[in-house]
């Protein structure tokens, strides 16, 4: 069962599209959506909530049309868009106060605890929490209705390291109830690389490859060599090239199959942003 | 029990867990129907994804060290320890004749080549 | 929908120093000046007209806050969204009315005049202009947002005042005619004001099921 799927959807803006998105968030896991900015990745967030509409193509959540069912829907779902949402005048509790009404399924006791977790200071106005505790509020308001699933976007830019990490563990904790699915965007791949389990990588609106990140960390490969082992290497094991003035960086989807085949070169793993890097700047041949 | 990921081992982290977990079935610090953490316990706790946990515990099934039931979970299989000792062995015995084989084809002495194995051996 | 007013009344809460201070420069030197009949129209119109704002300030808030992408993501239709900012623009019409009508009770009460008549007719006709104002204001800002519309309704709103100064403010109008023409707007504008309701309500919700934020 997917908790969301995307087929052949297309959105047309006057200076940019998004063309014949198709992917698939399985029940349980975490998708990581990634892509440089710009890339679309918010505006595939944006039409899977219904903020905008696609011009063409077919979104499900939990398996029902995402407009008809829009409201039986967004009850189940959680949201952390990139910016605080509330007042700036707004105090922490008077934010619990409207929350409370908002969800039918809204859990007191639960965002206290968050709260306390969190280190959210119960009686201050908004304005004076710092960026890393207004993201925290969002999360903690975000998961208090008890949501099946969790659609965040750019949830961990711009914090630091200790808030970051601390923000992956609840996610984690999150996850541990299979029916739970994650779909975050960032262009901060190193946190995803840690516990997404798919990725969807959009460049200029488009899906350039949506996989189980293990066969993409495990499975892609870097190859590094000069002008004359370049020429050697088969052009269908080269997926993008990139030339340097001192060699090239040659990514192959098949690692295990590039080390049986040129023993003699060098051979790095490719992490998520190599990947991503290579996909975006490199050649193809 | 303990599982000690390494990131930058160059190993998969799905094979850093089997191999763990086997040596720990082998060394029987873990024995027949001893219940393993679940996939997602072990994903959160080595923050890391459920997918990597549930290709290591996949891996574990298909080589007979564990049984899964779904809605219980996850339990060191009732298989001979004798055996999968033996299927190490062979194991083991097939990649000593390739370090043999590789020895004798460019020279190395018997002498030198107990020597690598006995450094390796206690590394 | 609840969660949405009481989002909207809190957000506001802030806002309240500075109806109060509004309220106190503008009556005050009126109340001081002025007999105390005028002044108590005059009081109700002030605080009627703050209310009426407090749909733009509400708006306001909400683009800046970011929560008018937010509340796309909450469990409600987008026919509730609109509705609620129309209750809440209806109830701070009649808060801000209520306050007018108490500040002008305190008036009179000083100046030993009373509350007269002509208190309720300010009142009927400031209602009318209440659902008038945001009968348009509403949808302009669904379609154009807070910015441009309040460029936009200063403009229409500019119109009919220009006219009525065109029209009376030379004095040479006799007191029947102005007399007569008051005696028709009293039935007329409040029509005039329910038919805009119901015609800018299903308007503004057109306009919102197509917005893309």
């Amino acid at each position: 069962m997917n908790s969301i799927s995307l087929k052949n959807v297309s959105k047309e803006y006057r200076d940019f599209a998004l063309r014949d998105v198709s992917f698939t968030v399985p029940q349980g896991s975490i998708m990581g959506l990634i892509g440089e900015n710009g890339a679309g990745k918010t505006t595939v967030l944006k039409l899977v909530l219904n903020m905008i509409r696609a011009d063409a193509g077919r979104i499900e959540v939990f398996g029902l049309d995402h407009i008809k069912n829009e409201r039986e829907i967004k009850e189940q779902i959680g949201v952390v868009m990139e910016e605080s949402c509330f007042y700036e005048a707004l105090r922490c509790k008077e934010a619990a106060a409207i929350l409370r009404n908002l969800f039918k399924t809204w859990d007191d006791a639960l965002f206290r605890t968050y709260a306390e977790r969190f280190g959210l200071p119960w009686e201050k106005q908004l304005k004076e929490f710092s960026r890393g505790m207004k993201m925290k509020l969002s999360i903690a308001a975000a998961l208090s209705h008890r949501p099946r699933l969790l659609i965040l976007d750019e949830a961990t830019s711009g914090l630091d390291p200790v808030v970051r990490s601390e923000i992956l563990d609840v996610f984690l904790d999150f996850i541990q109830d299979e029916e739970h699915s994650i779909l975050i965007s960032s262009h901060i791949t190193s946190d995803l690389e840690k516990v997404a389990d798919y990725i969807t990588f959009l460049h200029e609106g488009r899906v350039v490859l949506s996989e189980n990140k293990d066969k993409m960390l495990y499975g892609y490969g870097i190859l590094k060599c000069g002008e004359k082992e370049f020429a050697r290497i088969a052009p269908e094991d080269v997926l993008r090239c990139r030339r340097s003035a001192f060699g090239y960086e040659v990514l192959t989807a098949d690692k295990n199959a590039a080390a049986r085949k040129y023993p003699d070169l060098t051979l790095d793993s490719a992490a998520l942003e190599d990947v991503m890097l290579l996909m975006i700047k490199g050649e193809t041949v | 029990m303990d599982i000690i990921i390494s990131n930058s081992s160059g190993k998969p982290i799905y094979e850093q867990i089997t191999s763990q977990i086997k040596s720990m079935i082998i060394s029987g610090e873990l024995k027949e129907g001893d219940a393993l953490p679940s996939m997602r316990l072990l994903a959160k706790e080595l923050r890391i994804s459920v997918i990597t946990t549930k290709r290591a515990y996949d891996d574990l099934e298909r080589d007979g060290f564990i049984e899964s039931f779904t809605g219980k979970g996850s339990f060191v299989a009732q298989k001979n320890v004798e055996f999968i000792r033996e299927e190490q062995l062979k194991a083991a015995e097939e990649h000593l004749k390739n370090a043999v084989c590789a020895a004798k084809s460019s020279g190395i002495s018997r002498a030198e080549l107990e020597e690598m194995l006995r450094i390796l051996y206690e590394e | 929908m609840k969660g949405l007013l009481l989002k909207e009344i809190l957000g506001i809460k802030s806002f309240l120093k500075m109806y109060l201070f509004i309220i106190a420069v503008c009556i005050i030197p009126v109340a001081v000046s002025q007999n105390g009949s005028f002044s108590s129209g005059f009081a109700i119109g002030v605080c009627t007209f703050v209310g009426i704002m407090m749909c733009f300030v509400s708006f306001n808030y909400d683009a800046v806050s970011k929560w008018d992408k937010f509340v796309l993501t909450l469990p409600f239709t987008r026919e509730q969204i609109v509705r609620s900012k129309y209750l809440f623009s209806l109830i701070m019409i009649g808060v801000g009315m209520g306050m007018g009508l108490a500040v002008s009770a305190v008036l009179a009460a000083v100046s030993g005049t009373g509350l007269g008549p002509e208190v309720f007719f300010t009142m009927v006709f400031l209602v009318a202009c209440g659902l008038l104002s945001i009968s348009v204001i509403i949808p302009l800002i669904f379609k154009f947002g807070v910015e441009k519309s309040r460029i936009i309704v200063i403009v229409i709103f500019l119109v009919p005042f220009m006219t009525f100064i065109g029209l009376f403010g030379n004095g040479t109008v006799d007191d029947a005619a102005v007399e007569a023409a008051f005696s028709v707007l009293l039935w007329l504008l409040p029509l005039c004001g329910a038919a805009a309701l119901a015609v800018s309500y299903p308007a503004s919700v057109h306009i919102y099921r197509k917005k893309e934020v």
